[in-house]
């Protein structure tokens, strides 16, 4: 490869058009140690800066964007973000190492470790587009108790708002889905945002969002009653206001509140200037949910705000879970779930390190609950369930980068020793 | 300032330690254990923190934590008096009015003593004894008290910063330790109480019914054996009046059951020394299980356990207040000779002894602490060899500190093996475990390239690793004063895992550490220009080599990480701090390969990069887990930020030494260099010159 | 997050088209996300009122958990015996006061019954009928958890599934103590603590009386 890149030096620089400059630039070793030097600055930061973030939001500013600001001895900087420089790194690599490389089969180790590498970037761009990622708690079966079944999964640190339109006996008929997406973002105050479909016979006014209104303790330290809304100048509903809390740094333990208006249809794209409904909105639990309901005409609806949900295209029932500690401690030497897919029947075994796979889905043996529970008491499964397409490809990646540096420092190895051996008979050959 | 100035008085203290007087020798007389007694104790089988360990080593690390030493050592009389950790717990369980006057409690900063109002002795290495602090008016309850007050601050969430501040404060911090050294002790000298004193009522005075009392007193045995009565009694329409009588006895009974320790699995300080009932049972029995289980909760077994547990219970209480009351009678070796050979043979029944035996050699082996010795002579010798390099004698003393390097390097290896067969997993799962690792596999790296390249460059290397690693080691578990050898959280308990990730990644820290050590050797030669162009060109060749080698197992192990991670709770990667130390490790050796091959840097410029690396590995290794965040949650040591600024600075003051070459040493090649170079070589210089300046101030602030 | 990607963006023009026409903060979104309802998931409740959304009860507003504490009277055992000594178990409870001693309190123990000694969890502890099989009991708990909680963990201990929070207000009220207690009745099979087996036929009655408070803050 160090040849390739002087050859190029010297020979035709001064001819070259614009065109062919940028290619040499994004093929070139400058790129590369400058891209490299930047996500090394990056990976610093964002590892010091979830000291006061948190994982969540120092990943959010780090490293899933494109650009940031990050304020270095006092002076704002603007930097790239790490998306934006994986994104260029990927350029660089596939023109500099794959395109441009002078390919030997007597040199194939970079070539091979460097198609490993853009593998993993390619494996992490999909999966961190198209990943689904949730929990589900599955109930220990007890005594004479059905067995705990579920198909659904909730994230622990997205939220969104479901609208749900229920049928004449009360069952739920489909689930409209505002998701963090269109919920997350800045809310600065004032602001409002409508959201809209054309399938739901209303629009859903949503104001005053606030990512969370719980303590530390789970406490809901931002409730305020009809007196101290009031005195804050808060809009009350049903005797209650809410006030922002300092965000956690542990994402899962934020609770986010809103205030929603309905207003109804009254055209295609014309509704009702006054509202037929209002409602404070606080997130819900994700085992018992309680949604604001209300009626439009006939219709019987449902918002609610909620952690985001996912339906499994399977069920899974818990059929026992074990827990094992070390013996005289609370330290956990294992626990395992032994789970059913309904459908099929088909029975698995889920222990830490060995998940199960089954349609894309991944099911990891992830926690269990409740804290603190003593022998006897009920206990319950938490499964993390993600729908990865690029589950596996890191690994096949990982073999591939070892063959390849494998072979090539191998090489090095060889060639210096030989060198070396030739210049030690050299010097004993003059003496 | 302070604590550089307190750092330097730790030092000196530690020069002209053999000169200071011990003047306030609390203790008067004390008489050595039978060592037959004290070798049947150390082998006595404890279940502590999940795992089946010798008497030896729970003591061991019981006065580790309060007296930051595995002996104890104090004069009576002018005579110098060594105590093992096992004799020290003995004295504790079985003469505790002795324990109590030993030395014990060691308080570097005079202003923690003084703030429960016990006079400072004049040196901090003057440890304070047990009755001196607790016979000084109020002191125990203002070290309870101001104690307390930080707990109840850590217990709340909502006030995090807060309480993170005040322990830093130096004489807070200093309160904690103290209070939790003085709970330690206090634990050890009352656990046996119930067994020596008995219980204050005399149930013969009580009712007719009972005779046997002593002075006044009842034995628990007795006691509980009678329970059945004493509650029938009690619950007589006459029984009020003698339910009075014994309502106290209950008190006390309750509170030396708590000491003696329940089953309540929380509470690690109680000695778990009897192997259960049920053969099916895991659990070790603490001797407070016992009393609770025959009397407060003795109605949740049926009339016929009760009766088994009874029988089975009652002859360990009775053998215990025999030890206890007994001390220095020569029955006492018999006695705990019989105790020791029921619990052993129980336990090779149940299958849990083998390790036991190993483990005492193991401990009397202590091969760690044995190879540091041998590194630091290899290092002596290999000093004298640079006195008259090429000589005769210099060339057979090389062979000399080859041979020590090697046998100190066996010695560690062996120690690592015996470990790892103890716990039957691969040798590295806790950051205690990394450090003999790291050092290992660094020193085999070194006599590998010295294999290859003769020069002695990789060999100096080695001893020089070999000390620094050993010594972290050995202050590091001081640090701590917990067991090394730990039982594993459910999600590490994957050999294959251990065995590859975490595997490759240490041996990538090792070859990351090493390359910078070595180019250490190239920048001094630069900068006080001693040593040969070719000299310079082996050993940047040598770093290049090891980046390379380190390289390979810091990515395959990173990724093999995210493999595992993938397979434990689902994400490849989740920018976890210490994955992204690992990361940084790999990202910093790339740049250094390709910035090469781009032909941005030169022999300096990687020398200098690969000191770079060395601290990212520091950050990574070390740093990261000072951050309180994050999933690998293995190791919260605190109190090393200040060592590890010292290490930062160090290292940005060589990059600095090394960045000024460019224009200092070589100013005949400024012409070359061309001008952005110039600028870029002034700028890096300034800015590690900036960094050495910031490290030393935040070395300073913590 | 594609869909983010695209969707901030349409967020960010719709922001802007809103922000050219109107001076408030004013954005209009279509909902594109949706999914069916999951056949196993939990039915969520519905046509309930804020309070009950936001799981706010008079007493979790009120105090901290601490200076609470919880009373329970449980009498369980054979359901024909269960039956025939539930005048005695109205009678005992009806004599139950805070008095003297320690822990605080008095009582008359029925004749037929039998004491058995306390513990720290039982403050009366009584057993009666043949084998000793009916047992009838008086345990006082710091904190103690809510009414839901402890019919829910009572309703375990015979078998049974959970009751909804309805059901649990539903209950009968019953003089007791110091105010209103709610009273259980459960018939189901028992499983005592230890046991492997569970008993068929067995009966269940008794009295909950969660987190009342307790002298009050200062």
């Amino acid at each position: 490869m160090a040849d390739t890149e002087s050859d190029i030096h010297k020979g035709s620089r001064k001819r070259k058009s614009l065109l062919a400059k940028l290619y040499d630039f994004f093929s070139g070793y400058l790129l590369a140690v400058i891209l490299l030097t930047f996500l090394l600055a990056l990976t610093y930061f964002g590892t010091m800066a979830q000291v006061e973030l948190g994982l969540y939001e120092a990943s959010e500013k780090y490293f899933e964007s494109f650009f940031l600001t990050e304020n270095i001895a006092g002076v704002p900087v603007l930097l790239p973000g790490v998306y934006l420089v994986s994104a260029l790194l990927f350029l660089n690599l596939t023109l500099g190492a794959i395109v441009r490389v002078r390919k030997s089969w007597r040199r194939p180790g970079m070539l091979i470790a460097h198609s490993g590498i853009l593998y993993i970037l390619f494996a992490g761009f999909v999966a961190f587009h198209y990943t689904k990622e949730g929990n589900m708690l599955l109930y220990e079966p007890n005594g004479s108790d059905v067995r705990h079944q579920s198909d659904e999964i909730y994230n622990l640190t997205n939220w969104s708002i479901e609208v749900t339109k229920y049928d004449s006996n009360g069952k739920r008929e489909f689930i409209h889905v505002i998701g963090p997406d269109q919920l997350g973002g800045d809310w600065e105050a004032g602001s409002t945002r409508t959201y809209v479909n054309s399938d739901i016979p209303f629009q859903i006014k949503v104001s005053g969002y606030l990512r969370n209104i719980a303590n530390g303790k789970g406490q809901l330290a931002g409730l305020l009653s009809e007196k101290g809304a009031k005195d804050k100048g808060v809009r009350i509903i049903e005797g209650y206001g809410v006030e922002a809390v300092p965000t956690n740094k542990s994402m899962e333990f934020n609770l986010p509140a809103t205030y929603i208006d309905i207003f109804s249809r009254v055209g295609t794209n014309k509704f009702d200037s006054e509202s037929i409904s209002s409602a404070l909105l606080i997130g819900s639990g994700p085992l018992s949910p309680k949604p604001f309901t209300f009626s439009d005409g006939d219709e019987k609806w449902s918002v609610d705000l909620t952690r985001q949900r996912y339906t499994l295209p399977f069920a899974i029932e818990l059929e026992n879970f074990q827990k094992e500690d070390h013996p005289g401690t609370m330290r956990a030497r294992e626990y395992s779930s032994d789970v059913i897919k309904i459908d099929t029947g088909r029975k698995v075994h889920i222990s830490m390190n060995k998940p199960m796979r089954d349609a894309g889905y991944t099911l990891y043996q992830a926690s269990w609950g409740p804290e603190g529970a003593r022998p006897g008491d009920r206990l319950y499964t938490s499964l993390a369930v993600s729908y990865n397409p690029a589950d596996q490809w890191p690994k096949y990646g990982t073999y591939v980068i070892a063959i390849g540096m494998t072979i090539h420092f191998v090489q090095k190895l060889f060639s210096y020793l030989k060198r070396s051996n030739r210049s030690r008979r050299r010097e004993e050959d003059s003496q | 300032m302070n604590r550089l100035i307190k750092s330097i008085r730790v030092i000196l203290c530690f020069v002209f330690a053999a000169s200071l007087n011990f003047s306030a020798a609390a203790i008067d007389s004390y008489k050595k254990w039978d060592p037959e007694i004290v070798k049947i104790f150390e082998a006595m089988p404890v279940q502590e923190e999940g795992r089946l360990k010798p008497m030896q080593t729970v003591a061991r690390y019981k006065l580790m934590r309060i007296n930051n030493s595995k002996r104890l050592r104090f004069e009576v009389g002018g005579e110098k008096i060594k105590v093992s950790a096992a004799e020290w717990l003995m004295d504790c369980l079985f003469r505790p009015e002795v324990a109590k006057k030993m030395p014990i409690f060691k308080v570097n900063n005079p202003d923690v003593i003084e703030a429960i109002g016990v006079e400072p002795h004049s040196s901090p290495r003057e440890r304070y004894s047990f009755e001196e602090i607790s016979s000084a008016p109020d002191a125990m309850k203002r070290l309870s008290e101001r104690t307390g007050e930080l707990g109840k601050m850590m217990e709340d969430s909502d006030k995090e910063e807060e309480s993170k501040a005040a322990r830093r404060d130096p004489v807070n911090a200093g309160l904690l330790s103290l209070k939790s050294a003085v709970n330690e002790f206090e634990w050890a000298t009352n656990a046996f109480n119930f067994a020596r004193d008995g219980i204050a009522v005399d149930l013969g005075e009580a009712s007719e019914e009972f005779k046997k009392a002593e002075g006044g007193k009842s034995r628990v045995s007795y006691f509980l054996s009678e329970f059945d009565k004493i509650i029938e009694i009690a619950r007589k329409p006459e029984g009020q009046e003698f339910v009075a009588k014994i309502s106290a006895a209950f008190n006390l009974l309750e509170r030396d059951m708590a000491t003696a320790g329940v089953k309540d699995r929380v509470s690690m300080i109680s000695l778990a020394m009897f192997p259960p009932i049920s053969d099916d049972d895991e659990e070790w029995i603490k001797p407070g299980y016992l009393i609770e289980q025959l009397s407060f909760r003795k109605n949740e077994l049926s009339v016929e356990d009760q009766k088994k547990f009874a029988q089975w219970a009652l002859p360990k209480i009775v053998a215990l207040e025999g030890l206890t009351r007994n001390v220095g009678s020569p029955s006492f070796v018999n006695d705990l000779k019989a105790l020791s050979d029921g619990i052993v043979a129980k336990a090779k029944e149940r299958g849990e002894y083998k390790n036991i035996e190993l483990e005492l050699l193991n401990n009397r082996l202590g091969l760690f602490h044995w190879a540091l010795p041998f590194y630091i002579m290899a290092f002596i010798l290999l000093a004298v060899t640079w006195l008259g390099p090429g000589s005769k004698i210099s060339r057979g003393l090389t062979y000399g500190v080859l041979g020590m390097t090697v046998f100190a390097t066996v010695a560690l290896i062996a120690g690592i093996y015996l470990r790892s067969i103890l716990l039957g997993r691969p040798p590295i799962s806790t950051l205690y475990e990394t450090i003999p690792f790291i050092t290992a596999s660094a020193v085999i790296l070194c006599l590998v390239i010295e294999f290859f390249d003769r020069k002695g460059i990789a060999l100096a290397c080695s001893v020089m690793i070999g000390i620094i690693g050993l010594f972290l080691a050995m202050r590091f578990e001081i640090k701590e004063a917990r067991d090394t050898l730990k039982v594993l959280e459910a999600v590490l308990r994957s050999n294959f895992w251990l065995a590859t990730h975490v595997i490759c990644i240490n041996i990538g820290y090792s070859a990351a550490i090493l390359g910078g050590v070595i180019a250490h050797l190239f920048i001094f030669s630069c900068f006080f220009n001693v040593g040969s162009k070719d000299f310079r060109k082996s050993v940047t060749r040598m770093v290049y080599g090891v980046t390379c080698f380190g390289l390979l197992f810091a990515l395959v192990g990173t990724v093999l990480g995210g493999v595992w991670a993938n397979d434990s709770w689902g994400r490849f990667w989740g920018w976890d701090p210490k994955e992204n130390g690992a990361l940084m490790i790999c990202i910093g050796a790339i740049i250094l390969l390709h910035a090469k091959m781009g032909g941005y840097i030169k022999e300096l410029g990687i020398n200098v990069m690969a000191v770079l690396i060395l601290m990212i590995t520091v950050f990574s290794w070390w740093h990261v887990n000072q951050l309180e965040t994050g999933l690998h949650s293995y190791g919260f040591t605190s109190g090393i930020m200040f060592w590890l600024f010292i290490v930062y600075a160090i290292e940005s003051a060589v990059m600095s030494l090394g960045l000024s070459c460019c224009f200092f040493r070589f100013p005949e090649r400024k012409g070359q260099l061309g001008g952005v170079r110039t600028v870029f070589s002034v700028s890096f210089f300034l800015l590690a010159f900036i960094f050495t300046i910031v490290f030393v101030n935040l070395a300073l602030l913590t | 997050m594609f869909a983010r990607i695209y969707s901030l963006s349409l967020i960010l023009i719709l922001g802007l088209l809103g922000s050219v026409s109107c001076d408030r903060a004013e954005e209009y979104v279509e909902i594109k996300d949706s999914r069916t309802p999951g056949r196993f998931s939990p039915t969520p409740q519905l046509g309930l009122s804020f309070k009950d959304r936001a799981g706010i009860t008079s007493s979790s507003n009120s105090s901290p958990e601490s200076s609470k504490v919880s009373f329970f009277v449980k009498m369980i055992g054979p359901k024909a015996l269960i039956d025939g000594e539930k005048s005695r178990f109205d009678a005992f409870c009806k004599t139950l006061k805070v008095g003297k001693g320690n822990p605080p309190f008095e009582w008359t123990k029925p004749d037929e019954w039998n004491a058995a000694e306390g513990t720290a969890m039982r403050i009366a502890n009584f057993n009666f009928g043949p084998d000793k099989k009916g047992e009838c009991y008086f345990t006082v708990l710091p904190g103690g958890g809510q009414l839901l909680a402890n019919l829910n963990r009572w309703r375990s201990q015979m078998g049974l599934p959970d009751a909804t929070p309805e059901e649990a207000e539903s209950l009968p009220s019953r003089q007791f103590l110091f105010g209103d207690g709610k009273y259980v009745e459960i018939e189901g099979s028992f499983k005592g603590f230890g046991a492997s087996d569970a008993e068929d036929g067995y009966k269940m009655i008794g009295i909950i009386m969660p987190e009342l408070q307790i002298g009050g803050p200062k």
